[in-house]
């Protein structure tokens, strides 16, 4: 069985460099979205197990970021696992997105190397705690 | 403090110019700019900055060297085969996305200085001025290997902003 990846954010750059990445794992692209809301209303539409979510993406009241919509999603199914991806490296942002409820955080630009390790300790977590 | 911001801007820009588009620099100029009318033409990108300081940073790139710096991005990361003509502002957008994020990394880190940047606001045309209404500004000119980038860079501290508005509002709003 393939683990289904819904990736979230604005640019389309940041989308095919995640979707081509991801592409050589055990993982199928369901989908993709642009922006808070059409990130939750994908993740019920799709039902993914993995969603990889840009922080600092717009709403369309300008008042959310990619941090609600992980609490959103997190809200509906506190199983699904979500990769923060984000321009800050610092504290502070890896802290906001954990209280978030995100399983993991990756710093753009982005490593595909990185990218791979961060997916396949999501994907095997037992394996990651021995 | 300007030196700082000069120096996360220099060595920002330089390592994620190589990250992403593996280019290198050639020269850096920095140069104090006072009000004055810069006229531009090609892509401007204006960012607006609010915490510790607040104000504006401006990215103009020539035509020429958008598309440069677009060719070096998809192609580094293997994907100039899957993006539409469309696509090339997205990639502009989201390198000046990822320089700012390092920006805001390091002087958070290193200096404590607290920042947030709004979403990138793109501007394409063959012909427009620019105006600057601080007092100051500072312009990095980054000669690269695929052209000529530049930066304005134009905040203030915030409480430096909070008396100039209140200096607005006694001299001029209040006397109208």
């Amino acid at each position: 069985m393939k683990y289904k990846v819904l990736i979230v954010d604005d640019s389309i750059f940041i989308r095919k460099i995640i979707g081509e990445a991801v592409s050589k794992l055990n993982c199928e692209v369901v989908g993709e979205a642009v922006d808070v809301e059409d990130a939750v209303e994908k993740f019920l539409k799709l039902k993914p197990d993995i969603v990889t979510m840009d922080i600092h993406m717009p709403s369309r009241d300008g008042k959310k970021s990619g941090v609600d919509a992980c609490k959103a999603i997190k809200e509906l199914n506190p199983d699904v696992k979500i990769v923060m991806v984000t321009a800050l490296g610092h504290r502070k942002s890896v802290i906001d997105a954990i209280k978030a409820g995100a399983n993991d955080y990756i710093v753009k630009p982005i490593d595909e190397e990185n990218l791979i390790k961060v997916f396949t300790k999501l994907m095997n977590p037992n394996a990651a705690k021995k | 403090m300007e030196r700082e911001i000069i120096e996360v801007f220099k060595e920002s820009f330089e390592n994620i110019l190589n990250d992403v588009a593996d280019t290198g620099i050639k020269k850096i100029d920095v140069t104090s700019i006072k009000p004055d009318k810069l006229i531009k033409t090609g892509f401007i990108i204006v960012i607006s900055i609010i915490g510790d300081k607040s104000g504006e940073v401006l990215f103009e790139i020539n035509n020429e060297t958008a598309m440069n710096l677009i060719q070096k991005m998809s192609t580094n990361k293997n994907i100039n085969n899957i993006l539409k003509e469309e696509d090339n502002y997205s990639l502009i957008l989201e390198f000046l996305n990822i320089l700012l994020g390092r920006v805001i990394t390091n002087l958070l880190e290193n200096y404590g200085v607290e920042l947030n940047i709004s979403n990138p606001i793109l501007i394409i045309s063959n012909s427009m001025e620019i105006r600057t209404f601080r007092k100051e500004s500072l312009y990095l000119i980054f000669e690269t290997t695929i052209g000529q980038i530049g930066i304005l860079i134009s905040l203030v501290d915030i409480n430096t902003q909070i008396k100039t508005n209140e200096k607005f509002l006694n001299d001029d709003f209040l006397n109208f």
